[in-house]
């Protein structure tokens, strides 16, 4: 957890991190589909390296998310080398952190980010989010491609309008785990965020390498929930040009409005 | 509706299109009464901003009647005619309420996209490529209006369209390019171009106290109506050295304030405009910097250079020595209209000004595309173009 520059808050979010145990990684990670990967990641690259037009981006965001895909959720690998592959990959976990500062006093942003209800209005890619008791929830991820990924979360630390750390548990599609943290600004009415995120990419070093490939639009997805979050919170509103006329036809604009996996 | 739209390098065409639709809750619909073309749209209209997308309807200075508002529009009604800014704005985050409107954290859809050429994003801008978030402009028959409740301006009856058109984009970035320099009574301020920014910024200057205004363009219609409409003394840069005049002028000391309002198709003269015009084709750089140049090395010691002119991306052989040496002050970026609106059109209601003397032409938004035709080959001696929809 090296990366960026941290805060007193950020540090106390990884100390907390540190201190919860990885045990339940294990079988948070499915065997891998390898026509998936492939596949996927051949689009990426393909839209990565022409980049020239918008769609090469949605491309490259669905390649990206097959090739996730693909890596955590197959029947077709043999259990034993699933587990080999992914102990080397805990070693490799990818991270993302991003930071947006909101117009608004800590407590209510605070209150905001707590009530759970309020997460897929911000979260992109979250269809719900269930609480299921004080410490845990169930998330489910809705994936352009129609794919579906979920996973049980635990709320590791809180400390009202301070933090928020939480981890994935057992027995679910994707290994994550983070925190984010609400810090005043002094002689404002403002709020910082810091939000961190550390995916287990799940195949060994070969994972990680194709993993590393759409990190950059992991980051992506943190920052624009983060900036979703914010906006939602300072206008009341999303800005969007998702329905307006163009000479395209009536709904031909909205494609490039938000890069989601 | 009929709406102009963008399909490439000088391919503009009057389209049929659907009627745009309440899509947020602070959002109005504007039956456009008036729109014009803005030089920054010619930099569309030659290709030269990036991610823009075959169907994208143009325009961003218009005003009209409300038809529609959003539930959460509370200070404008049906019926009210409303002159709207060219940033789109939300009036919440630090930005806006600080009065930097053009800056606005929320507005653009596409800040991501922003934040990579930028990184950081600006307000959204109508009919402005969707680096500025790919929002419907107004040459059209109607337009959207997001945050509704922060952006449009109602205006007086007794005014005219034309006398308040220009409250959208080109009077209040000719005023705050003036007023941004900060300069002292008894200034002296060069004013390169002598477009309707140019000229805004000509008699803005003189409104804010400066004692000489010296314009610099190649096109002598224009020179003329910066002398006659504006007083401005005049330089010819193709006819005589802009440098070495400038230099007399003011007694070898150089103009106090340089104001750019030229942008990234600045036209110049010899090898060098061809190294940049032959750079500009290939993108290897996205601006002709001429203008800002020459105001860099003519511009006073300690003097300030400021550029409504619009630039995109990147642009070469800056001289940053001279800029640095000299200690001069840069002041740029696009205009922070809500907070010019108010108080020039007092200057209107006020006769101080009558913005409508910009105005060359007066055609219907069907005849638009020809109409960019000639503005951008300065035919006619066109400066301001106005389109009824």
């Amino acid at each position: 957890m090296a990366r960026g520059s941290s805060t007193d808050m950020t540090l106390e979010g990884e100390r907390s991190l540190r201190r919860s145990s990885h045990d339940d990684m294990e079988s948070g990670l499915e065997v891998m589909n390898w026509g998936s990967v492939l596949g996927g990641s051949a689009l990426l690259a393909y839209g990565m390296i022409r980049r020239r037009r918008f769609t090469d981006l949605v491309f490259a965001g669905l390649g990206a998310a097959l090739a996730y895909r693909g890596l955590s959720n197959s029947r077709l690998m043999d259990r034993s080398m699933k587990r080999l592959i992914m102990h080397t990959g805990a070693t490799h976990p990818i991270e993302v952190s991003t930071s947006m500062t909101v117009e608004c006093p800590v407590d209510e942003v605070y209150a905001f980010w707590r009530n759970f209800e309020n997460l897929p209005r911000f979260l992109g890619h979250i269809a719900s989010v269930e609480e299921l008791d004080e410490r845990h929830s169930r998330w489910v991820a809705r994936l352009p491609t129609g794919i579906t990924l979920s996973w049980r979360a635990k709320i590791i630390e809180e400390r009202e309008n301070e933090l928020l750390t939480w981890q994935s548990v057992k027995g679910t599609d994707i290994y994550n785990e983070g925190f984010v943290t609400f810090e005043p600004v002094a002689d404002s009415e403002s709020t910082e965020l810091h939000a961190r995120i550390v995916y287990h990419p799940p195949a060994g070093q070969l994972g990680a390498r194709i993993v590393s490939f759409f990190d950059s639009l992991q980051t992506q997805i943190v920052r624009e929930d983060l900036r979703s979050f914010k906006r939602l919170i300072e206008t009341g509103e999303l800005p969007t040009v998702q329905g307006q006329p163009s000479a395209r036809g009536r709904h031909g604009n909205g494609r490039i409005e938000r890069m989601r996996l | 509706m009929k709406a102009m739209c963008w399909f490439g390098k000088e391919d503009i065409r009057v389209e049929d299109v659907a009627d745009p639709e309440i899509l947020n809750p602070r959002d109005a619909i504007i039956e456009v009464s008036l729109t014009s073309i803005c030089g920054s749209d010619l930099h569309l209209y030659e290709g030269f901003v990036p991610t823009m997308e075959r169907g994208d309807i143009l325009g961003h200075e218009f005003m009209g009647e409300v038809v529609e508002t959003g539930h959460q529009v509370d200070n404008l009604s049906v019926g009210d005619r409303v002159v709207v800014p060219f940033p789109i704005a939300c009036g919440n985050c630090r930005y806006c309420q600080t009065d930097l409107h053009a800056l606005c954290d929320n507005s653009n859809p596409n800040a991501w996209m922003a934040e990579k050429a930028f990184g950081y994003s600006p307000a959204g801008i109508y009919g402005y490529s969707h680096l500025f978030g790919g929002y419907a402009g107004g040459q059209a028959e109607y337009v959207r209006v997001p945050f509704a409740d922060v952006g449009p301006m109602k205006v007086p009856d007794e005014l005219s369209d034309e006398e308040v058109l220009f409250l959208s984009d080109v009077f209040p970035t000719g005023y705050q390019a003036a007023e941004v320099a900060d300069f002292e009574p008894g200034a002296t301020v060069a004013v390169w171009g002598c477009g309707p920014v140019g000229l805004f910024a000509i008699k803005s200057a003189y409104m804010l106290g400066a004692e000489r205004v010296i314009a610099i363009d190649h096109v002598h219609d224009r020179l003329r109506r910066a002398r006659t409409d504006c007083g401005a003394e005049v330089l010819h840069f193709e006819e005589e050295s802009v440098l070495h005049s400038l230099d007399e002028m003011t007694g070898g000391r150089g103009p106090d304030v340089c104001i750019e309002a030229v942008g990234m198709e600045a036209h110049g003269a010899g090898m060098v405009d061809w190294y940049d015009r032959a750079k500009q084709t290939l993108r290897l750089e996205t601006g002709r910097p001429h203008a800002l140049r020459q105001a860099i090395m003519a511009c006073s010691k300690g003097g300030t250079i400021v550029v409504p002119g619009v630039f995109g991306g990147v642009i070469d052989k800056l001289p940053m020595g001279a800029a640095f040496n000299k200690g001069l002050t840069f002041k740029m970026g696009q205009t922070n209209v809500h907070h010019y609106m108010s108080p020039l059109l007092e200057h209107i209601e006020n006769d101080e000004i009558d913005p409508t003397f910009v105005i060359t032409h007066r055609v219907p938004l069907i005849e638009g595309p020809a109409a960019y035709a000639m503005c951008q080959h300065k035919e006619d001696n066109c400066v301001k173009v106005v389109m009824t929809p």
